[in-house]
């Protein structure tokens, strides 16, 4: 019976106070805040985090994968097999991106559901400043671990579809969004319904997750179920097709063995997923961390309207970055989507990249591959560079070597310019270090642990 | 020898600063009339000419021309090739320029243009490199902020006195040290007065056989050492190099002493030009190159060994700091300096009693560079 192995959410350090953007815009209001995605992520880097952090995953032996997305990175090339390279899945593992549109989503669980795969859902979601989308839009990534095993989190009982025809929000992928009127949809919605909500509540539910962008639709459908809905997770904000996916967890972080979550996601029509939560859930549970107050870093308004592109502002005098060439990138796809160093067959030396010929013994094409993702790095030294090209200066660079035997360079993220020591401890994070000529350059950089 | 003032030559082309280095160097010599008479050249560029037709097109000569590029250690390694030709008898005049035009471009710093790559190397900058020597040489030696502070502010403080005594110099205006520690942040604790300038510029030099040497000139100098030593770039790949000394430099400096017979570079060498591309450079260069012991160096500037009236005056034409860093003609503006002060030129910065001098031209970052050392001296034995 297919279940729910593992789910596992991404949300930015990053966030936005919503009074402090009031306040700029001369608005009124604004409370809280919402998750915002830094200069060098996207929806495919959250999405690699997202999947990272599902536990028990053998990257050898995932079924299929999906990843579906209102902001994709890319049309045309798949987003999806930038996280098959730095999960580094085997080639014979399908990787398809399942759309655009916030039904997506679903698709995507559907899809992977069927094939005992992994469902990412990841998205950015914003809007033109000062309005709704952008207060109460957040940016995040969900992954979803389905198959078969005794230890599943919960088991699928059943999907339930109610497809419509319905211009209710439109708009071209990562463009601001248009909707008609939330009254017309809500009514039109209402109006298709027929039994399908009861239907789903005929033998109660313990818990339900409803997502939905147009909130008058989301009353009528828990005034149908007459059961109220799981509160989406504080701080975050409407996360686009990953909305669904928050809440399912935050649903799953109160539940118990047994219980019945109905999971619905409002758009274009009703989708329904039925899952009955099993003997996995209380390890699960155990394992759940999420965000600390602590490591969140606040971004000001001014820098979040130019991280998405809509305040240019002026940067030093030097040259733009030059693109990545398609062959090198091919080359050295192991390291620069899985940051896969190369360590000699013969003494065993580790190089960072791997090397032609060995600088231990001077074997040549001796190298096997062994991924740094998840090494620990300490910091050797560091410097921050006020002249260097970045999209968010300044930049901060740092020598660092990892535990394993080896030395590289990297940037450092997620942190401001005075917070890092020599010594200091560091995780590895899969970044876009800058987009040149429409060509998004991955690849990973260095944090500080989390505290 | 000859050299073209450094500065920002809006006016002037490379093959225009080729034409005015070359001109000052034959002007300096007899027994040779024209470049036509020149047996054999190379010509230093990063980036501002290829092939050797970047001398040959201007001077109008039909000869053999060798391109070289290593790094900012370029000026230096045309020399070294062009007086490894000579030794080895194939040539009997041969001629090395260094021409640079930097200020053609738009952008602040240098900048290079690199083989299309996969995008994951970091693309720091100069500064950002050499800013790391700072802290670590700090930290492994027990000097607090203030102290490197001050330390570096009087490096940067020396280079522009001598630099305001030389009127082929970028910048010839002492500043002090209040305004050298005040500016702002370009890299780490490196203001815009512990950078080197950016400028355009040539010089020129014409080596012959040893013994040959005083039918072209009453004042030739005499090469008593050429070394190059080019690195594994282990430094930023192998977990052990520590960013407080350059091992390229230790070994170069090595070979290069060894050559010239030198045991005690600090009582021997006269006077030194080196590489301050960055003021943290020549406090770790004064190790690496002998002058003085590990970890003692930052003393040894505070007190002032280093200044024009020091003990081993560094830098005496303003260095890289004050005379600019057009990047091909470095190195032979280095050994122009050796040679206007051998042969009693060198106006006010004029040292007394000079024998031997040594240049020292560093390409590329701490962790993967080039060195050039050389030993030149005023008399054959």
């Amino acid at each position: 019976m297919t279940g729910l192995i593992d789910i596992a959410s991404y949300v930015p350090r990053t966030f936005l106070s919503l009074s402090a953007a009031a306040q700029t815009l001369g608005q009124r209001g604004g409370f809280g805040s919402r998750s915002v995605a830094s200069f060098d992520e996207d929806t495919t880097t959250m999405a690699v985090e997202a999947v990272r952090r599902l536990a028990r995953i053998d990257p050898h032996n995932v079924d299929s994968l999906w990843f579906a997305s209102t902001n994709p990175a890319y049309g045309i090339k798949t987003n999806a097999a930038a996280i098959h390279a730095a999960l580094r899945m085997e080639p014979s593992t399908p990787a398809f991106d399942a759309g655009s549109s916030l039904r997506s989503g679903f698709g995507a669980l559907r899809a992977a559901a069927g094939q005992s795969g992994i469902a990412v859902l990841s998205d950015m979601w914003s809007g033109l400043p000062g309005g709704e989308d952008e207060r109460c839009g957040g940016d995040a990534a969900v992954a979803f671990h389905f198959g078969d095993g005794p230890d599943a989190i919960a088991v699928i009982e059943a999907w339930e579809s109610l497809t419509m025809e319905l211009l209710e929000r439109w708009g071209a992928p990562g463009s601001d969004m248009q909707s008609w009127d939330d009254r017309f949809g809500a009514e039109a919605l209402g109006s298709n319904l027929a039994n399908f909500v009861e239907r789903l509540f005929s033998n109660g539910a313990d818990a339900v997750v409803l997502s939905s962008i147009n909130e008058r639709s989301a009353a009528v459908i828990s005034a149908r179920s007459g059961k109220a809905a799981i509160d989406a997770p504080l701080g975050i904000g409407f996360a686009g097709v990953a909305d669904v996916g928050l809440r399912l967890i935050g649903a799953l972080e109160k539940s118990s063995e047994g219980d019945k979550i109905v999971i619905l996601l409002v758009g274009d029509g009703v989708e329904s997923l039925v899952l009955r939560v099993s003997k996995g859930i209380s390890q699960w549970q155990a394992r759940r961390t999420s965000l600390k107050p602590a490591d969140k870093r606040e971004v000001s308004y001014a820098d979040f309207l130019s991280w998405r592109g809509r305040l240019s502002r002026q940067t030093p005098r030097r040259p733009e970055p030059q693109q990545p060439a398609a062959p090198p990138s091919f080359r050295n796809v192991g390291w620069k989507f899985a940051l896969c160093a190369g360590r000699c067959a013969n003494c065993e030396t580790v190089h960072a990249p791997p090397e032609p010929r060995c600088r231990g013994c001077g074997s040549v094409d001796s190298m096997d591959d062994v991924s740094l993702s998840d090494e620990k790095g300490s910091v050797v030294t560091f410097t921050v560079d006020n002249l260097a090209y970045t999209p968010a200066p300044p930049l901060i660079l740092a020598v660092i070597d990892f535990e394993i035997g080896a030395r590289a360079s990297f940037e450092v993220t997620d942190i401001e310019r005075d917070e890092l020591s020599i010594g200091d401890k560091v995780e590895m994070v899969f970044r876009k270090l800058n987009t040149v000529g429409g060509i998004h350059n991955y690849f990973w950089k260095v944090r500080p642990i989390a505290r | 020898m000859g050299c073209t003032q450094f500065k920002e030559h809006w006016g002037s082309s490379a093959d225009d600063l080729v034409v005015d280095a070359v001109q000052d160097c034959m002007s300096s010599l007899r027994g040779v009339a024209e470049v036509n008479d020149i047996d054999a050249f190379w010509v230093g560029t990063q980036g501002s000419g290829m092939a050797g037709v970047t001398v040959s097109r201007p001077l109008h000569v039909s000869a053999p021309v060798t391109r070289v590029e290593n790094y900012c250690a370029t000026g230096s390694d045309s020399l070294r090739n062009a007086a490894y030709a000579v030794a080895s008898g194939a040539y009997d005049i041969v001629m090395a320029v260094g021409v640079e035009k930097l200020k053609d471009s738009p952008f602040s710093g240098l900048t290079a243009t690199w083989p299309p790559s996969d995008g994951t190397k970091v693309d720091w900058t100069a500064p950002a490199s050499f800013s790391l020597l700072a802290p670590a040489y700090s930290k492994k030696f027990g000097l607090d902020d203030e102290t490197m502070r001050e330390v570096l502010t009087h490096i940067a403080w020396k280079n522009h006195q001598n630099g305001a005594l030389n009127p082929k110099a970028q910048f010839r205006k002492a500043v002090s040290k209040e305004t050298i520690a005040k500016s702002a942040s370009i890299a780490g604790i490196l203001g815009v007065f512990d950078c080197s300038g950016v400028a355009d510029g040539a010089a020129a030099a014409v080596i012959v056989r040893a013994e040959d040497a005083f039918k072209y000139s009453d004042h030739p100098m005499f090469i008593k050492a050429l070394s190059l030593t080019s690195g594994t770039g282990g430094g930023l790949r192998e977990v052990g190099y520590d960013f407080t000394t350059f091992p390229e430099v230790v070994q170069c400096a090595r070979e290069a002493y060894a050559q010239a017979g030198v045991t005690n570079p600090r009582e021997q060498i006269s006077f030194a030009e080196v590489h301050d591309c960055f003021t943290p450079t020549e406090l770790v260069l004064m190790e690496d190159l002998g002058f003085s012991a590990r970890g003692t160096a930052w003393q040894d500037v505070l007190n002032g060994a280093f200044d024009l009236c020091g003990d081993l005056p560094v830098n005496p034409d303003g260095g890289l700091k004050s005379f600019g860093h057009p990047i091909g003609a470095s190195g032979l503006r280095m050994l122009y300096e050796c040679w206007l002060q051998f042969a009693g030129k060198a106006g006010d910065r004029q040292l007394n009693e000079v024998k031997l001098a040594l240049t020292q031209n560093l390409g590329g970052q701490p962790g993967e560079c080039v060195s050039f050392v050389s030993i030149v001296g005023k008399d054959l034995g």
